[in-house]
């Protein structure tokens, strides 16, 4: 059921132009964002329920800590190790519920949960 | 989709380009923006076509040449930023309106080779994600009058927490890590409108 309603939104108004079906496309098309959306909702209450996240994260020529949430970051490193250590003794201390460290491009290089 | 909120991004697709095709996506979304990109899924018509089109509902482009070598043969790119400035030029009254940033790796590499460009916005993103933002965000912020755009280094940050839930929600979408990456950039802007309605 689930796998139905995340077919791509496009594909659905194809199909659904295809069988002369517009109502039922409007339906769908109304389930299948409101299923991501569920999903999306749930993801980020989980998160919030677990505590806060470290990120570390590459900035300025400079590696910086982020939890999730804070409005300015934890720590500004001049390397990646330095910065990953003191986002490790966060997790140590229990402050924060994960690491998750960045490459320098943005995407994911590792999480460590607690 | 409005023309003067729609923004035709012209850029290669291979994967080492890939890091700043996504950073690229997520802060025109951020900044309010609505991108669309040749990605041809229908063969009956081709590649130049479609472009044409996208330059013709588009007020912003960008287009970066920043992988275009002088002793190569990939030009495609600059031929389709002259058809944009041709566009603006020949075009309507709207298509007079239109603003067009190109991006190098260097600067004026390509003036070098196009003197024609002079007088034209040439942005430098030196390939690294962090300083395109920098970049694309400042030229936003000339070309939005009035608009509130947040700076680079906030952009920046929002962008690196997005990748996270990006991970987990594709995973939780049924998407293997191996091939989170080859996600279509229609889908990708589906999860960055997500995100960004979910804060």
């Amino acid at each position: 059921m689930l796998d139905a309603k995340l077919i791509k939104k496009n594909e659905m108004e194809t199909f659904c132009a295809n069988n002369n079906e517009e109502n039922n496309c409007q339906d769908n098309k109304f389930d299948i964002m409101a299923t991501r959306k569920n999903i999306s909702i749930s993801l980020r209450k989980a998160a919030s329920n677990l505590g806060g996240k470290a990120h570390v994260i590459s900035r300025k020529e400079q590696w910086v800590i982020l939890i999730e949430g804070a409005l300015r970051v934890s720590g500004i490193y001049k390397t990646k190790i330095d910065a990953v250590n003191g986002a490790m003794q966060m997790l140590k201390a229990k402050k924060v519920v994960a690491v998750i460290i960045h490459k320098k491009d943005g995407s994911i290089e590792k999480w460590v949960k607690r | 989709m409005s023309f003067e909120t729609t923004i035709f991004i012209n850029c290669p697709f291979d994967n080492d380009y890939k890091p700043l095709k996504d950073v690229m996506l997520f802060t025109v979304i951020y900044c309010g923006l609505s991108p669309i990109m040749c990605q041809t899924s229908d063969s009956g018509q081709t590649r130049v076509d479609e472009i044409k089109q996208m330059i013709n509902v588009s007020k912003f482009c960008i287009h970066d040449l920043s992988r275009m070598e002088i002793i190569d043969d990939r030009f495609n790119m600059p031929f389709e930023l002259g058809l944009d400035l041709g566009c603006k030029h020949f075009g309507n009254e709207n298509h007079k309106t239109k603003k067009c940033l190109i991006f190098e790796k260097e600067k004026y590499r390509i003036k070098s080779v196009l003197s024609d460009l002079a007088g034209n916005d040439i942005y430098t993103h030196n390939n690294e994600p962090e300083e395109l933002v920098s970049e694309l965000r400042n030229w936003l912020k000339i070309n939005l009058t009035g608009k509130v755009i947040f700076g680079g280094e906030k952009i920046w940050q929002e962008y690196n927490l997005f990748k996270t839930y990006f991970e987990t929600a594709a995973k939780e979408n049924g998407h293997s890590k191996k091939y989170m990456g080859k996600i279509p950039y229609t889908e990708f802007i589906e999860y960055i409108n997500d995100w960004i309605k979910s804060k």
